[in-house]
């Protein structure tokens, strides 16, 4: 375990001193592959493993999911959402905060990124909001939260990686997120609803809707739920595998946006080109990582940590205590995709070694990271507001995000205390 | 420079194109006439390893591998430079040596004559292409150090977040 925990350190240590995570993880895995089994078979190895990883056909899913959430972001629909939920709730106290969280929650139920999802509201809530006063750090604050959702509600790609590295079903993951994301939307709103409460001064409500209006704006967004109800119904009934609900996906947003006429040809190939950079720097990653786990593998790591982690005979739950709180406590400090390709490779085996629930993890693995995106002073949800919102002081927005963390908090207890509320939905799932 | 990333993205753009319409083509045909795409698994295999390896050198030149900042934010500027040179000598280090093994690997799949298993395309040009793209994305690596690159793009600064999580 000795040579496996020095490498973790040493990943690490090359992390934070900026070393691209790729490079990272592939430099530690091939050297310390090499110091096990010679030089040769290990390059031989790292050859096969990057070939592999890039030319499996399955791996599509990723940078289908995200053309998806790129194209109905280019698309102007997260105007409409945003109307529409405002619509319903903006009279409300805080109602402006809440009609953000509820769009934010449609937005991510095409959108598989909390990135795509903050930044894209970001651009239609902060102005609306600062029109109506709002307090400016509680209104980041709320944009930036609801945008975590992003990964949790499906389509997600922090589960679409957790799937691959792990080869838990995609489909069941997704599946999984639906309860989990919208205990998100609800506890979201109870935050903003408190703290509105204590201080009404710092969102006060809009003006209220007719139902004529809400009417005609819930007829603007029946595209976005009717691509989703198309997607996530495809896989749930067992009609697309979550590849084929990709492509069936990307291409339903793309039908959508040239129905719309919301996208020149010149804007499509940006997005097209912008999909398949993330893809490429995505699957870097992902070749790093499988290095770095073959040779964990190799290094019998996983299992002399199991062995560990029985010899201490605690419980099953304070192990999962454990991993959360490292989880969260990294999470403060390192971006989030690092995270998770140094992560899973170590956790994985030793929670599925306890006999847990892989989709369950899952879904306590993507609301550590939803916490991690908003936990101050690394988040990439933080960062991405930041640069929205430039006047924005870091202390105002570390303030308003407090209500938010506490009730993520909540939810994190909730989901772990009760396994069902994730794996419930499975059980109508082949 | 400039050009040469052109060509690429277009390449790239095209491919993840294909990739969604082979999808469409399969699943439609299943469902609406019976008829599956045959292969289609093949066609997506090498077009998406196609695809990452065409982006390979695009995110290289443009500085846009993952990494985190944090630890080192506060640090001196020479010392950062420092571990910049020897991060980029690494990791062109890192992307030749996929190239070459993956050219190694193109040899022996030439040997065998390995073929994707519907419609029987030899693998090894696809895996000749990839080392050749490997091979670009570590020359591009050198090619930034020596400051031909386009500095570093920051995922904020354009339209789209690039980040996927």
């Amino acid at each position: 375990m000795i040579i496996g925990t020095l490498a973790i350190a040493g990943a690490l240590l090359l992390m934070m001193l900026g070393m691209p995570v790729g490079y990272a993880l592939a430099v530690v895995g091939l050297s310390g592959f090499a110091a096990i089994v010679g030089i040769k078979p290990a390059l031989t190895v790292f050859g096969q493993v990057a070939y592999d990883t890039v030319s499996n056909p399955t791996l599509v899913v990723l940078p289908l999911f995200l053309l998806m959430g790129n194209l109905v972001g280019a698309s102007g629909m997260a105007k409409e959402l945003y109307r529409a939920a405002y619509a319903f709730m903006g009279h409300l106290r805080g109602g402006l905060a809440m009609a953000t969280i509820v769009a934010c929650g449609a937005f991510s139920a095409i959108c598989g990124s909390s990135v795509a999802t903050a930044a894209t509201m970001a651009k239609v809530a902060l102005p609306a909001m600062r029109r109506y006063r709002y307090d400016d750090g509680f209104a980041a604050a709320t944009v930036a939260s609801g945008g975590t959702l992003g990964i949790l509600i499906p389509p997600s790609t922090a589960m679409i990686i957790y799937g691959l590295l792990t080869e838990t079903s995609i489909g069941k993951l997704f599946v999984a997120g639906i309860i989990p994301g919208l205990i998100g939307v609800a506890g979201y709103i109870a935050a903003a609803a408190w703290v509105t409460w204590r201080n009404p001064s710092l969102g006060p409500g809009g003006e209220r809707s007719h139902w004529r209006e809400r009417l005609r704006s819930l007829r603007d967004v029946w595209a976005v739920l009717s691509l989703f109800t198309f997607v996530i119904a495809g896989i749930y009934a067992g009609a697309f595998t979550a590849t084929e609900a990709a492509g069936m996906g990307a291409f339903g947003a793309l039908v959508i946006t040239v129905w719309r006429r919301s996208m020149s040809l010149g804007a499509f190939i940006d997005v097209l080109t912008t999909t398949a950079r993330t893809t490429a720097m995505l699957f870097f990653l992902l070749i790093g990582a499988i290095a770095f786990t073959n040779f964990l593998e190799v290094a019998q790591f996983s299992r002399e940590l199991g062995a560990f982690i029985q010899a201490l005979q605690a419980p099953g739950w304070t192990v999962i205590a454990a991993i959360l709180l490292i989880y969260i406590i990294l999470g403060c400090f390192l971006e989030e995709l690092s995270m998770t390709f140094l992560t899973i490779p170590i956790f994985f085996p030793v929670v599925t070694g306890l006999g847990y629930d892989p989709i369950w993890f899952g879904v306590l693995f993507v609301v550590v990271m939803e916490i991690a995106l908003i936990s101050p002073p690394v988040g990439m949800n933080i960062f991405v507001i930041q640069s929205m919102a430039p006047h924005l002081s870091a202390k105002a927005l570390y303030r308003g995000l407090v209500p938010f963390l506490v009730v993520d908090t909540i939810r994190l207890l909730l989901l772990a205390a009760f396994p069902s509320l994730s794996l419930i939905l499975l059980q109508f799932v082949d | 420079m400039r050009l040469a990333e052109r060509v690429l993205s277009f390449a790239m753009a095209a491919i993840l194109f294909a990739a969604m319409l082979i999808i469409v083509v399969d699943v439609t045909g299943r469902y609406l006439f019976a008829r599956p795409l045959t292969g289609a698994d093949d066609l997506i295999g090498i077009i998406m390893a196609l695809a990452v390896f065409t982006g390979l050198p695009i995110v290289t030149a443009r500085g846009q591998h993952v990494k985190v900042d944090f630890g080192i934010k506060n640090t001196p500027s020479g010392f950062r430079r420092v571990l910049d040179v020897v991060f980029a000598v690494i990791g062109a280090g890192v992307l030749a040596l996929i190239s070459y093994q993956t050219l190694a690997l193109a040899g022996s799949m030439a040997d065998f004559g390995d073929t994707s298993p519907m419609l029987k395309i030899p693998l090894a040009p696809v895996a000749t292409a990839l080392a050749v793209l490997a091979l670009v994305a570590a020359v591009a690596q050198v090619a930034r150090l020596l400051g031909f690159g386009a500095g570093d793009v920051p995922a904020s600064s354009s339209n789209l977040p690039e980040s996927p999580e």
